[in-house]
């Protein structure tokens, strides 16, 4: 693995500057916030340790406080509120008693972060390399500004980052997710850091993206013996590359171990918990075999959507590009793919809220896609949505029984009736009845999707869209939210096309897959088939990148993984070329066309 | 995504180099019209996004006129020959006039034929008969120097109390600056000029007591006659700017890269000129410009007025009061595309500071 490389420290101290013991050892840390309603404990008494080239794992579920604790430990808690107490010991120094200029010292040089979000963590205004060389710069005053610059390109090369000497020049927005991660963490060890926080570094990239970035991590530490501190919620990502884990809720440690023990034994309720809303459902319903002519609720015929280049020399995009399905009553498809591949722009297709430029929608037999704008409002009573984010689409403003009542009248529904069936919808997915008096703020994230789901069923619509309906949400109230789908959907019929990027979520409810990449769908079959046996080698691709818990994966995908991490350019392993030439052109390789409705 | 041309392996060995995600990757999605690295392609972008903004901008130019003119053909009792041939004319009289300066022509005639006259300088006003340009140009400088003195001050100090009061946001200073900034909005112009003009004017002799002197004949002396109006007209502005700024500047310090900016190690100092006010300035930027461009074009009337600068504004108050049509549509015109250049000019400075802009 590119042994004669110099290690990454090269401009730093040598490697073994301390003395043995841990290279961090954090003792009863707290963190408490004051507020208008008293003070919130959000890290209570965490210890823990990190040896030279170990990777620890944080896990926990959104507010239990393991972001806080990564912040704390880069000094960057700030303002009068915070109270802060306990003991960081890292390089035989205290973090948390030093001042903010000797922390600054540290920031940057010794002790790096790696953020979740690589699109919003860069400053939109400067060049990648510039904002590299400003870090070396602002450690090393007497480095001129070409100097750190080469060293960026340098860094930005190592990273994996190809053509590193022209992207210096690149802006933020004109590269990748992923390589805009690369930059991150290039940046992150501009100066040889020996720690590496990386807090959530995977979240908001695509699956194939966030094995390509666990490799990087992964390497790194073999390679420069870097340690790293992985916060994150996904038990998934933790399973591939942790040495040891610590499980966090509510600002406590509740479980620490080696990654084997907490991943095969866990012992608290808490860990098991999470490890089981992984796993997918036992109870998958039996899916029945059908017909063509059975698919009769939607049909959906050489989709397209195009959107003009700009300027005489700009192509044309296709959003979508020739795609066909159909489902029937009762049955879920559910459609997968990366971030920009079209699912999104399907989904929203169908509902017509977006414009097809070409093809057909047949919803109960009426073309949707060539409606006149005046019959869209009556079309679309037979179909609902269901919204990524239930906090942004639900209406602040409107109580939860308003919300539902407007959507039960916008169906067609009088006053005095959908005050009453607006109780029954609540009590349909689970909730009391006395919500509807509540605001969407005072709810929790899983409640405000029941109600979402709530509106989109008002009604009982055949179709029901659903895209990413549990991704906003913690692992551990999907479960219920999947399973409250499952219910529904036998209670009532209808049909889901279902959006989501999660393979445990498509899993547990699809009857059949369709894999989307650049506005095509490369496969469609049923969904056990397509996951024991992918046909296209991009579903396999999507498949091995998708990060599960070793129980669950089966033996060949295992080694498939294995490979892809440890070769020295995975791209070269699967079937496909190197350097972003993906075979877009290339004809499909034909799957049975009984599983194959394009 | 066709073309890649660096073979990967010639970079270093063999990372992991693969292709990140559909997302637009500079090389690999093989735009070549996009330079990156490449130098003489540079500021190509520049050069295309003046061209573009200056095409649009005779569009609305032209709309702009036929606007205004069609808004001073609509006003009430404004029927320019009755005004002309005055109080006793008779109705042959009037008639005479309205065949002698085209008002019986057709619209469409009358338009083209005001335009003729606005674009070679011979518009004529109704009430006194003289060259209404020759009188605008007359009364420029002392707008000039107005909008451009007055712009400098209201910027820099509504940066400054902006940023100060965003840093210490919450704090004794923070209350301090916000009170100032709240009584100087609500502090109406002809009352804070006739204050500045009594005190510093009459009573202590400090300032003379209006009146304009032309910059090339005595600096000193148009210093001293336009600091009262200067200050008088950026005061309203100062405590505008400086609440926008704050908001902007809390805004931005939430932003994950400032987070990051902290990260890496970099000053306080660094973090908030260099990746906080940069990234503030956008919203300011466009704010200014406009407010620039209405001074320019007049809009400082009661200014110029109390401080008795003879400017655009003033010549515009007094053509108003006489319902004096030519000069007031022309003045009109000259807001308008005062505001137009000025927005181009924003956009250019606005793409400047935020590539991201470019690409559209």
């Amino acid at each position: 693995m590119g042994s004669e490389r110099p290690p990454m420290t090269s401009d730093g101290p040598p490697l073994n500057g301390t003395a043995d013991g841990p290279l961090l050892d954090v003792r009863d840390l707290s963190v408490s916030f004051a507020t208008r309603d008293g003070s919130v404990q959000a890290v209570d008494g965490v210890s823990f340790e990190l040896g030279r080239g170990e990777v620890l794992a944080i896990v926990g579920e959104s507010g239990s406080g393991k972001s806080v604790c990564a912040m704390t430990l880069m000094g960057l808690t700030r303002g009068p509120n915070a109270t802060i107490a306990g003991r960081a010991l890292f390089e035989g120094r205290d973090l948390i008693g030093a001042s903010q200029a000797q922390l600054r010292r540290i920031r940057g040089a010794r002790l790096a972060m790696v953020f979740q979000d690589p699109q919003s963590s860069l400053n939109p205004v400067y060049r990648v390399g510039d904002q590299i060389a400003e870090q070396i710069r602002a450690h090393r005053p007497l480095v001129s500004h070409g100097q750190a610059l080469e060293r960026a390109a340098e860094l930005m090369e190592r990273v994996g980052i190809p053509r590193a000497h022209e992207r210096v020049r690149a802006y933020p927005h004109e590269l990748s997710g992923g390589m805009r991660q690369r930059v991150m963490i290039a940046m992150a060890l501009s100066l040889g850091a020996q720690v590496l926080l990386a807090d959530e570094p995977t979240t908001a990239l695509d699956v194939t993206v966030q094995a390509q970035i666990l490799a990087q991590l992964k390497q790194l530490r073999e390679q420069e013996g870097l340690s790293i501190v992985l916060v994150t919620h996904d038990f998934g990502v933790v399973a591939d590359i942790a040495d040891r884990i610590a499980v966090m809720q509510a600002g406590k440690i509740v479980e620490q171990g080696s990654a084997g023990e907490i991943l095969y034994e866990p012992k608290h309720p808490y860990t098991r918990g999470l490890l089981e809303a992984l796993r997918p459902s036992a109870k998958r319903r039996s899916t029945r075999v059908l017909g063509e002519s059975e698919r009769t609720l939607l049909q959906v015929e050489d989709l397209r959507v195009s959107y003009a280049g700009r300027g005489p020399r700009a192509a044309g995009v296709d959003a979508l590009d020739g795609v066909s399905l159909s489902l029937a009553p009762g049955e879920t498809l559910a459609i997968v793919g990366e971030s920009g591949c079209g699912k999104t722009t399907l989904l929203r297709c169908i509902a017509r809220l977006i414009e097809p430029t070409d093809g057909a929608i047949r919803l109960q037999g009426q073309d949707l896609a060539r409606a006149p704008r005046s019959r869209l409002a009556s079309l679309r009573r037979q179909l609902g949505m269901v919204f990524q984010d239930p906090q942004a689409s639900l209406n602040p403003r409107r109580r939860v029984g308003g919300t539902l009542e407007r959507a039960l009248r916008a169906r067609g529904m009088g006053r005095a009736e959908s005050q009453r069936e607006a109780g029954r919808s609540l009590a349909r997915v689970g909730l009391k009845e006395a919500y509807a008096t509540r605001y969407p703020h005072e709810l929790s994230g899983g409640e405000r999707q029941r109600v979402g789901i709530a509106r989109a069923l008002a009604g009982e619509p055949r179709l029901v869209l659903l895209d990413e309906p549990v991704s906003s949400l913690d692992a551990s109230i999907r479960r219920g939210v999947i399973e409250l789908l499952g219910e529904l959907q036998g209670q009532l019929g209808c049909g889901y096309v279902l959006v989501s990027h999660d393979f445990t979520t498509v899993e547990a409810l699809a009857d059949r897959i369709a894999v989307m990449h650049e506005g095509k769908i490369v496969e469609l079959a049923d969904a056990r088939q397509l996951l024991d046996s992918p046909m296209h080698p991009y579903t396999r691709e999507l498949l091995a990148a998708c990060p599960r818990l070793p129980g669950v994966v089966r033996s060949d995908e295992w080694a498939d993984k294995e490979t892809l991490q440890q070769a020295d350019t995975p791209r070269t392993q699967s079937s496909w070329p190197v350097d972003g030439e993906r075979p877009a052109r290339e004809p499909l390789p034909r799957t049975p066309p009984r599983s194959f409705s394009a | 995504m066709e073309a890649s041309s660096a073979p990967i392996s010639s970079l270093g060995g063999g990372l992991s180099a693969g292709p990140d995600g559909p997302g637009v990757s500079i090389g690999a999605a093989g735009s070549p019209g996009r330079p990156i690295s490449a130098a003489p392609g540079r500021h190509a972008w520049l050069v295309r996004f003046i061209a573009r903004r200056l095409a649009s901008l005779v569009a609305v130019l032209f709309a702009i006129t036929v606007l205004t003119f069609l808004i001073f053909q609509a006003i009430p009792d404004g029927d320019p020959a009755l005004r002309m041939a005055g109080r006793l004319a008779s109705p042959q009289q009037v008639q005479q006039v309205r065949v002698q300066w085209g008002f019986d022509k057709p619209i469409y005639v009358q338009y083209l034929k005001t335009m003729e006259k606005v674009l070679d300088g011979s518009v004529i006003s109704y009430s006194q008969q003289i060259n209404v340009e020759q009188e605008i140009v007359r009364d420029l400088p002392p707008t000039i120097s107005l909008a451009i003195g007055a712009g400098i001050i209201w910027l820099a100090f509504g940066v400054l109390f902006g940023l100060l009061s965003a840093v210490y946001a919450g704090r004794f200073l923070d209350r301090a600056l916000s009170v100032i900034a709240l009584t100087g909005i609500s502090m109406p112009v002809f009352f804070l000029g006739a204050i500045m003009l009594y005190w510093l004017g009459y009573k202590w002799g400090l300032l003379p007591l209006g009146g304009y002197v032309p910059l090339t004949s005595d600096p000193w002396g148009w210093f001293t006659h336009m600091l009262m109006p200067w200050i008088a007209l950026s005061i309203v502005s100062i405590g505008v700017y400086s609440r926008v700024l704050r908001a902007n500047v809390l805004d931005v310090m939430g932003e994950d890269y400032v987070r990051t900016a902290r990260a890496k190690g970099l000053s306080e100092r660094r973090v908030l000129i260099r990746h906080v006010l940069r990234n503030s300035l956008m919203g300011i930027v466009t704010l200014w410009g406009l407010d620039f461009a209405w001074v320019i074009g007049g809009g400082a009337i009661l200014v110029e007025s109390v401080f008795n600068l003879g400017g655009v504004g003033q010549y515009a108050a007094q053509s108003i009061g006489r319902l004096d049509v030519p000069p007031v549509m022309v003045i009109t015109m000259l807001v308008a595309c005062a505001v137009v250049v000025l927005s181009a000019i924003v956009d250019v400075v606005y793409a400047l500071l935020d590539p991201r802009v470019r690409l559209s």
